[in-house]
C-alpha cells in the first residue's frame, strides 16, 4: 500500500472514528451537564428530601418518589397490554398474513409509529378524559409499533428449517406458534425492555392526559405524574432551586432509560450467543 | 504520455481521494460560520421573553411596529413570568414580561412599566349549572371539603379541581385572593399554561379551574364548552376589571434591567398611545391609561 492510500485509509479512519464518538461523547456531555447543573442544589439532606413524597418545589419540597413512582407504574401497566396484544400481531404479520395483509399491516404500523406523540396525546385525552387509564392507553399507542416491530424482526430473523422440521413432526399452527415462542423468548424480553425505556421517557403526550398530579398510590380513574411531564411543566416557570432539581429528575429518568437499555442489550447479546 | 506524467496525474487523484471531502467539509464550515456571523450582525430588535399572559398584546403590538418601521423586528417568546425576570436579569432580552407582582427586589433592580390589567376568571364546564360562588365556597373546594356540585344547588355531578402547576404567576394571583396555602390544594388535575387549564375543563364534566380573563373570553369565542362564574357578586367582566371590582385582578408589567434600548422604548410608547390601546382591549385585557 503506497504511502498517499495509507494516509487516505488513516484520514478515513479517523473520520469514521470521530463521527462514530460523536454519539457516546454526546450521552456523557448529557450526563455530565445534567448533574452540575443540579449539583447547586446537592447536600447531605438532599437524599432524605428527595424521598419524601411531597412535591412542592416552590416551598423548595424534592420528593421525587411519587414522580418516579408514577413514571415506573405507567410504564409497567402499560407492559402488559403490549405483550398480549403485540406478540399476536407480530406472529400474525410473520407467519400468517398474505403478501397483501403484510403490506397494510406493516404500513398501519409504519404509520402508527410515525405519529407525533402530541396527536396521539390529544386524542386520547378527548375520548377517554383525563386519569391514569388515559394515560396508560397514549403509552401503549406509542410503545406498541415499536414492540411490534422488533418482535417481528426477531422472528423474521428465525431459521426457515425451523418451521418446515416442525411441519415434518406434524405440528400444527398452535404447536409451531408455541415452538416459535420459546425461541424467540430472549428477544421478546429484550422487546420488553425496550418498551419500558420508551415508556419512562414520553413527555408531552402524558401531560394532556395523566392529570399531572403527584401520588404514591395511583388508581386508574386518578391522576398521575411522571418525571417526565414535571419537566414539561415546570421547567420554564422555575428558577434557583428549583430549577436545579429539575435537571436531577432529568438525570432519573435518563440513568432509569439507560438501566433499561443495558439490560435489554444484555439478554440480546445472551440471545446471540 | 510519459511515465512521469501518469505517475504526476495518478498522484493527484489520489490526492482527490482524500482531498475532496475534506474540502467540502472546510467549504461547508465556512459557509455555516460566515452565515452564522452575517446572522450576529445588529438588526433592529426587539426581543420580549415572559409570561405568556402578555403574548397577544405584544405580538399584534409587534406586527403594527414591524409595518411601521420595516426593518424592525419584535422577537416575543413565552415562557412564563419567572423566565422573563430571570433573563432580564442576565441581560439576555430587552424587556421581560411579568404577569404578577414583582419582588422588592426585582423592584429595586429594573425599570418597572405596567402595560395592562388581567382578571384571573374562575371557569367551570358548562355541563355545570352554576353561575355564581364566593371566595369561601372556591376555599371549601379546592380543599375538597366540597366534592360535588349538589351542595351548591347544582346537578349531581362530582367535582374535578383543576390547579396549576408550581411557578405559574395565575397561581400565585390565585392563593393571595384565596389566603389557601398551595398544600392544602386537593388537585385531580394540574395544568401547566392557560391554555391547558382550558382544555382540561372544557374536556371534564364537573371540573373548575381559574385563568386570565382574556383567555377565557377568547376560548368562548371558539365555541369551547366553558363558562365564567361570577365570584362574590362581581360578573367577570373587564369593564369589573377595570373599575377594580372584579376581586382578583394583576397587572401587567414589562420590565427591563436599566434603562431599555431605543426600540424598546419605541414598544413602550407605542403600547401606551391610543392604538396601543386599542390592541390591549381588542385582546381583552384593559389598559393602563
Amino acid at each position: 500500500m503506497s504511502l498517499l492510500a495509507r494516509r487516505s485509509e488513516f484520514f478515513f479512519w479517523c473520520f469514521i472514528t470521530t463521527i462514530g464518538g460523536i454519539i457516546p461523547i454526546s450521552v456523557g456531555g448529557l450526563i455530565v451537564y445534567l448533574f452540575a447543573e443540579g449539583s447547586s442544589i446537592i447536600t447531605w439532606d438532599l437524599f432524605s428530601r428527595i424521598l419524601s413524597n411531597s412535591w412542592f418545589p416552590a416551598d423548595e419540597e424534592f420528593g421525587i418518589l411519587p414522580l418516579i413512582v408514577g413514571t415506573i407504574t405507567s410504564a409497567a401497566a402499560v407492559l402488559p397490554l403490549v405483550v398480549c396484544l403485540g406478540i399476536p400481531s407480530a406472529l400474525y404479520f410473520v407467519l400468517f398474513a398474505n403478501e397483501r395483509a403484510q403490506t397494510i399491516f406493516s404500513m398501519v404500523v409504519g404509520t402508527l409509529s410515525g405519529l407525533p406523540s402530541v396527536v396521539v396525546g390529544i386524542f386520547v385525552m378527548e375520548v377517554t378524559g383525563i386519569n391514569f387509564t388515559s394515560a396508560v392507553i397514549v403509552l401503549f399507542l406509542l410503545v406498541a409499533p415499536q414492540f411490534i416491530l422488533m418482535v417481528a424482526t426477531s422472528l423474521f430473523q428465525l431459521h426457515k428449517g425451523l418451521l418446515i422440521s416442525a411441519k415434518a413432526l406434524g405440528l400444527g399452527d398452535f404447536g409451531i406458534t408455541v415452538l416459535i415462542l420459546r425461541q424467540i423468548s430472549l428477544p421478546v424480553f429484550g422487546a420488553m425492555l425496550v418498551s419500558l425505556g420508551r415508556g419512562f421517557g414520553e413527555a408531552v403526550a402524558l401531560t394532556f392526559v395523566a392529570g399531572n398530579v403527584a401520588t404514591m398510590m395511583p388508581d386508574w380513574s386518578g391522576p398521575i405524574r411522571t418525571l417526565t411531564t414535571t419537566i414539561v411543566l415546570e421547567l420554564d416557570f422555575a428558577t434557583g432551586a428549583h430549577y436545579s432539581i429539575l435537571h436531577i429528575v432529568a438525570l432519573s429518568v435518563t440513568l432509569l432509560i439507560a438501566v433499561t437499555v443495558i439490560l435489554s442489550g444484555i439478554f440480546s447479546r445472551r440471545n446471540n450467543q | 504520455m510519459t511515465v512521469r506524467k501518469l505517475f504526476t496525474e495518478r498522484k493527484l487523484v489520489e490526492k482527490a481521494s482524500y482531498r475532496q471531502p475534506l474540502l467540502a467539509t472546510f467549504s461547508l464550515t465556512s459557509i455555516l460560520f460566515l452565515g452564522g456571523c452575517s446572522s450576529e450582525q445588529k438588526q433592529d430588535k426587539v426581543e420580549i421573553t415572559g409570561a405568556s399572559t402578555l403574548l397577544p398584546i405584544l405580538q399584534s403590538a409587534g406586527e403594527s411596529l414591524e409595518k411601521r418601521y420595516p426593518t424592525l423586528r419584535v422577537q416575543v417568546l413565552a415562557g412564563g413570568s419567572t423566565k422573563g425576570v430571570k433573563d432580564t436579569f442576565s441581560k439576555q432580552n430587552d424587556l421581560g414580561a411579568v404577569a404578577r407582582e414583582l419582588t422588592l427586589e426585582e423592584k429595586d433592580q429594573f425599570e418597572v412599566f405596567p402595560v395592562a390589567y388581567d382578571g384571573v376568571a374562575i371557569i367551570t364546564n358548562s355541563s355545570t349549572n352554576i353561575l355564581e360562588l364566593t371566595t369561601e365556597d372556591l376555599r371549601k373546594v379546592y380543599r375538597k371539603e366540597i366534592t360535588n356540585w349538589q351542595s351548591f344547588n347544582g346537578v349531581n355531578s362530582p367535582i374535578t379541581v383543576v390547579n396549576k402547576s408550581d411557578g405559574h404567576a395565575t397561581l400565585e394571583v390565585f392563593l393571595q385572593h384565596t389566603q389557601l396555602h398551595r398544600r392544602e390544594i386537593k388537585s385531580d388535575v394540574i395544568a401547566g399554561n392557560n391554555s391547558q387549564v382550558i382544555k382540561s375543563v372544557a374536556n371534564i364534566p364537573g371540573s373548575i379551574g381559574y385563568v386570565s380573563i382574556a383567555e377565557a373570553l377568547a376560548a368562548i369565542e371558539i365555541n369551547q364548552p366553558i363558562k365564567l362564574i361570577q365570584l362574590d357578586g362581581v360578573k367577570p367582566t373587564l369593564s369589573n376589571v377595570e373599575m377594580k371590582l372584579w376581586p382578583i385582578r394583576r397587572t401587567l408589567y414589562l420590565v427591563s434591567r436599566g434603562e431599555p434600548s431605543p426600540w424598546a422604548n419605541v414598544l413602550l410608547d407605542f403600547l401606551q398611545s391610543n392604538e396601543g390601546s386599542q390592541i390591549i382591549k381588542e385582546a381583552n385585557y384593559v389598559p393602563i391609561s
